[in-house]
């Protein structure tokens, strides 16, 4: 309403420089007429309308063709010299006022607001609402739009970090407003309403924030599904309750990690794969089994504690936080302490980056053999933790990041998680084995659909012919060369999730697949299941006959 | 009282009331109807569009679209009379043109005047 009633307010601003401008016009018009020109031919001639109203229009914006049509009388001078001295400053009046008016801010405002709305309501495919332009957003944008099953649109308060999105050339382009998030006007003008709009993401570090905007969220629309990022205690809970549909816990999910590696480094591998790494297990994945520091205030420190006492593994909990003087998490009187000598691993977590680097510091100068993890909190000084040879990285914001593009674009990578948890530590081996064999140790993970978008010929091809798996992978140009391609899991349209499918495992229409890749063989296999022909190949082994020749009867 | 409703009420009807008085007599007599007449009928209709902009109620909308329709007949029947004056001899039967445009445009001012008094009288304050 604020910015539509500033539009109205423009126009009530402008009508007294437009009422000037008009009677500046039409006195002296109305004056030229009445008053005698000069004699011609013995008759005194007037002015037409047509010709004071042309004569006014050019005096008035001072371009001044002179006296026409004839030369003027003394008193048409008289009331030219009126005319000049109104219509010349009322023009300028009116052309001040407009240029003020267009300069004003709020006007501004309410114009670029407009901008925003109508590129919001063009969107002509799904799209995604994310809340705050911040190093998590930014990753998530770019995963996003890789895939392009979504369009994007972003709000952010700051004008700066609008103006620095706006300066990334994203393709497809993403429609941007500078405007407080948490407002139900901002929500609505961005299309949270719009039928076509599916998802909210919230990825403020402010956690009320992110459950105002929520709250609003679902108020305004009870399908669109909502993301909403937890920095804080209690925070998951409570954005549960308000009906947020996921919780991007970024502390919980590194806990479950550790948690993982405590188990088996596989596990850990796999999953540390699944949110962006890479896959190899290697001497960084397996996590010591002694006694473990953790350097960290609330509530990273209390959830990685839960998760020690639950694999019995011992573990000496320092709460450092920015109240306790920098002396003392440099001295080494205080790790020592703390038995750093006979540790084996430190976790630096705080939420200062400084402070994580200084603990590093100190720590490997007491003992150098630590298996050293860390929380990285600006990803710019990534550098400077590689640098120190810390063993684990964690990037909150690319953890966050990769959560909630998993759940939006491939939210199988959940049921597969949850399916290999149960997994023993040979099966997670062979599991991982067998991935890096058939395609490498940094395969792309890739959920696509069995529908008319994605796979058009096989979509087609199901409803008629029995496909499975393995012949669409297995020696596909029968050249004995099969693909790159390692199937994590199948999900049916009923919803049953196949957790590691055969070969022989049957496709229907609507099914959804994960699996592990490289490039080119995704490539082939798109070509392979979008067109008829190439399929037909496929599974036949040989060319479908498209017409019969007329002597060949068949 | 409000002295903007004083105002643009003011403009509106005078736009009404000078349009009558061109328009009333013979509609082919040209003495019957004095170009100054209609020169100040554009010039305060012109006025009681500007005043009626910037008005957001559904009312204000329709109000301002019968100025603009006031305003075009009324333009189109001065063009009419100047060009003809320009080129040509003003014949009676040119002239009823004018004087009809006009009429047309009156029948708009009837409009807005009466949706301006409803409206005021709508309000119980």
């Amino acid at each position: 309403m604020n910015n539509e009633s500033s539009i109205w307010l423009f126009l009530r601003k402008m009508r007294t420089p437009l009422i000037v401008l008009n009677l500046a016009h039409a006195i002296p018009v109305i004056l030229l007429t009445l008053v005698p020109g000069i004699e011609v031919e013995g008759k005194t001639v007037y002015m037409s309308f047509f010709d004071a109203m042309y004569f006014v229009a050019y005096t008035a914006t001072t371009i001044g063709f002179g006296e026409i049509p004839y030369a003027f009388s003394y008193p048409q001078r008289i009331v030219v010299f009126i005319t000049i001295y109104t219509t010349v400053p009322a023009w300028f009046y009116a052309l001040g006022s407009l240029i003020a008016l267009l300069q004003e801010k709020t006007f501004i405002n309410a114009i670029k607001m407009n901008n925003f709305r109508r590129k919001v309501r063009r969107l002509r495919q799904d799209f995604i609402i994310i809340c705050g332009y911040n190093h998590a957003s930014k990753l998530l944008i770019e995963k996003l739009n890789q895939d392009n099953l979504y369009r994007i649109v972003v709000i952010d308060i700051n004008s700066e970090k609008i103006e620095q999105l706006d300066t990334e050339i994203y393709m497809p382009s993403i429609p941007s407003l500078i405007a407080d998030a948490s407002t139900t006007n901002t929500l609505k003008a961005s299309g949270i309403q719009s039928p076509r709009c599916k998802y909210i993401v919230t990825l403020f570090d402010d956690d009320q924030l992110n459950l105002k905007v929520s709250i609003r969220a679902r108020i305004l629309n009870e399908n669109i599904q909502i993301l909403s990022r937890s920095n804080v205690h209690h925070g998951s809970e409570n954005l549960t309750n308000i009906g947020v549909d996921h919780v991007i816990d970024i502390f919980d999910i590194i806990a479950r990690r550790i948690d993982a590696a405590l188990r088996s480094p596989y596990l850990f591998n796999l999953l540390s794969w699944i949110q962006g790494g890479n896959l190899n297990v290697s001497k960084s994945d397996m996590l010591p089994m002694g006694k473990y520091i953790v350097c960290s205030g609330g509530r990273f420190g209390k959830t990685l504690q839960r998760i020690f006492e639950k694999n019995n593994i011992e573990c000496t909990y320092l709460d450092i936080n920015k109240g306790i003087s920098e002396k003392n998490f440099s001295d080494k009187e205080f790790f020592i302490e703390a038995g750093i000598q006979n540790a084996s691993c430190i976790i630096a977590g705080t939420n200062d980056d400084a402070i994580n680097l200084s603990i590093i510091a100190t720590a490997r100068g007491i003992n150098p053999a630590l298996f050293v993890i860390v929380r990285e909190n600006e990803p710019e000084e990534r550098s400077l933790f590689s640098h120190l040879r810390t063993d684990k990285i964690f990037v909150l914001d690319q953890i966050a990041a990769i959560d909630g593009y998993n759940y939006i674009d491939r939210p199988m990578t959940f049921n597969f998680i949850e399916g290999i948890e149960h997994f023993e530590n040979e099966k997670l081996m062979n599991t991982l084995l067998n991935i890096t064999d058939k395609v490498n140790k940094r395969p792309a993970l890739i959920e696509m659909a069995i529908d008319k978008n994605t796979m058009y010929a096989l979509n087609q091809f199901v409803q008629h012919t029995p496909v499975t798996l393995g012949q669409l992978l297995n020696n596909p140009y029968r050249n004995g060369q099969n693909l790159e391609i390692v199937i994590l899991g199948l999900k049916r349209k009923q919803g049953e999730f196949i957790l590691l499918p055969d070969e022989h495992t049957s496709l229907h229409q609507g099914d959804h697949l994960l699996f592990a890749t490289t490039k080119p063989s995704l490539d082939r296999f798109k070509t392979i299941v979008n067109h008829y022909y190439e399929l037909y190949y496929v599974i036949h082994g040989k060319e479908e006959k498209r017409f019969t020749l007329p002597w060949k009867k068949a | 009282m409000n002295s903007e409703k004083v105002i643009s009420g003011f403009f509106i009807i005078l736009a009404l009331t000078l349009n009558f008085g061109f328009v009333v007599g013979d509609i082919d007599v040209i003495e019957y109807h004095s170009v100054y007449e209609l020169v100040a009928t554009i010039v305060v209709n012109l006025i009681a569009t500007i005043m009626k902009l910037g008005d957001k109620t559904q009312t204000g909308s329709v109000l301002l679209a019968t100025s603009f329709v006031a305003d075009l007949q009324l333009i189109a029947a001065a063009s009419v009379w100047g060009i003809v004056n320009m080129t040509s001899v003003m014949t009676p039967e040119l002239f009823t043109i004018v004087v009809s445009l006009a009429t047309g445009a009156l029948v708009a001012n009837i409009i807005s005047v009466s949706l301006f008094v409803g409206e005021t009288l709508l309000l119980k304050r």
